[in-house]
């Protein structure tokens, strides 16, 4: 494509897509005449298309349409529980609309100063806030902060999911490597195995109402998918139920369980290794 | 189906009564999905910028002025969405998430006839060359291509001109030209 030839792109775009004029037809078809280069161009531009158009979408199930709503209503209200600084800053500003002007204006001059001091402390506080990252300013207006992870916490959480996902895994190890035709329900086999299942079922529920933040989306994704296959396991027959085995090892393959837990594990692993943000100290911990 | 299609010719009234957000998800919820597919290229990001267009129209509800129909809101609140998104860190993750995980669609899918599977590796194909292309480039091409939006429209849901449309739209003709040569010559077309 020569220097001269980038002055036909858009028209060459405008072909591409269906937008191209009897005016712009002409100067680029005497164009294409003239240039080898373009006219391959172009031409391997349109089989291109024509195959990015036979993409076919893939189209969610009516299972997961039917719970979207819900799923988007979570959400909202998640969201909506923790503001964001800038809507309680925005909250915090709105204040002054509420106070009654008029009534401002026939008070005494150490009113204006009381205020005037009141609105210094009150900016030291909001660039405080806002510099230090507190969420537990009293600065009126400003919405009840919730509770802050302190460090400690959010440690003990991390190694609790960590654990979860460790026990999970060895457990369904246990279940998919299991052969069928050999092994029977031993001391150490079937039962201890649902015990486990029940356990980590509890764990489950624990574990999707703490880890609530949306970088903690596939997390709560791997626990959804793991808490069916738990269940299957600890609903089992008490006697030796093939059938059933087979099924929950064809579920943990279908579902991709084992490789999922890997890439989390990966996930959190790698997220670990990134350089410590600014620790959030609760004022009120006696652990720092 | 693409968006434009899927809706109401006429403006929408002012609505900002919450009653009414709920028959709004159900009407956009599918081609807005399909929107934030095709712009991120995985089911676990189609799902969270879709969420997010939703949850910023309901914020912004009350706010519409119901000139422009409501497709083109949703559209350009989309791609602002998709644009400015800082999806960097966890994409890698997801991308291998859903390349083995069962995403809602293949959950319950059953076993695929070859045909099928012909169209499910083209489909990843195409997809892995939409990643090579810039976001904006990205957006341009949905929005024209699969989405079927007319020039004048791509460019007011990407807040560009016409003449900067066209250009992303090369670029982006060109880059899947390259990233799908095999393509074409497997398919013995032009190459």
């Amino acid at each position: 494509m020569k220097n001269d030839c980038q002055h036909y792109e858009a028209l060459i775009a405008d072909k591409l897509f269906g937008d191209l004029g009897p005016e712009g037809a002409q100067r680029l078809e005497t164009h294409l005449e003239a240039c080898p280069a373009c006219r391959a161009l172009v031409r391997e531009m349109e089989t291109t298309l024509q195959i990015t158009a036979a993409r076919t979408r893939p189209e969610p199930s009516p299972a997961y349409w039917g719970a979207y709503y819900e799923r988007l209503d979570a959400r909202m209200r998640r969201e909506e529980r923790r503001p964001d600084r800038a809507s309680r800053l925005a909250d915090w500003l709105r204040v002054p609309e509420r106070l009654n002007f008029s009534a401002l204006m026939l008070a005494p001059r150490w009113a204006y100063q009381l205020s005037g001091t009141v609105a210094l402390l009150a900016i030291g506080v909001l660039i405080g806030w806002l510099l230090f990252g507190s969420a537990s300013t009293d600065a009126p207006g400003i919405a009840e902060a919730p509770p802050v992870e302190t460090p400690v916490q959010a440690a003990s959480l991390e190694a609790r999911a960590d654990r979860y996902l460790e026990r999970s895994k060895v457990l369904l190890l246990g279940l998919v490597n299991m052969d069928p035709n050999e092994q029977g329900p031993g001391p150490l086999g079937l039962a201890s195995q649902q015990e486990v299942a029940r356990e980590l079922i509890d764990e489950s529920n624990a574990l999707k109402t703490t880890l609530t933040g949306d970088d903690e989306r596939l997390m709560r994704a791997l626990i959804e998918d793991l808490e069916v296959i738990l269940l299957q396991i600890a609903n089992l027959e008490a006697g030796y139920d093939l059938p059933a085995i087979e099924m929950v090892q064809r579920g943990v393959d279908r579902r991709a369980i084992l490789l999922k837990i890997n890439l989390t594990e990966m996930r959190r692993s790698d997220a670990a290794l990134q350089p410590a943000s600014v620790p959030v100290i609760h004022p009120d911990s006696s652990t720092f | 189906m693409p968006l434009a299609e899927t809706l109401v010719a006429e403006p929408i009234q002012r609505r900002s009564e919450p009653s009414t957000f709920p028959a709004l998800v159900e009407q956009y919820k599918r081609p807005l999905y399909a929107l934030a597919y095709d712009l991120t290229g995985n089911h676990h990001d189609a799902e969270d910028l879709s969420q997010e267009v939703f949850i910023k129209a309901y914020r912004g509800m009350a706010d519409f002025r119901g000139e422009a129909q409501v497709y083109s809101w949703l559209y350009r609140i989309a791609v602002n969405t998709f644009l400015n998104k800082r999806r960097k860190k966890a994409l890698r993750f997801r991308q291998l998430w859903d390349d083995f995980s069962q995403a809602p669609h293949d959950a319950e899918r059953q076993p695929q006839t070859d045909q099928q599977a012909e169209a499910d590796v083209m489909r990843r194909h195409v997809e892995t060359a939409l990643q090579k292309l810039s976001p904006r480039e990205r957006s341009a091409f949905v929005l024209r291509h699969y989405q079927d939006l007319s020039l004048r429209e791509v460019a007011d849901a990407m807040d560009v001109a016409e003449g900067t449309v066209k250009s992303l739209l090369f670029r982006a003709a060109k880059k899947l030209r390259t990233a799908l040569a095999f393509y074409r010559e497997d398919l013995g077309l032009p190459s």
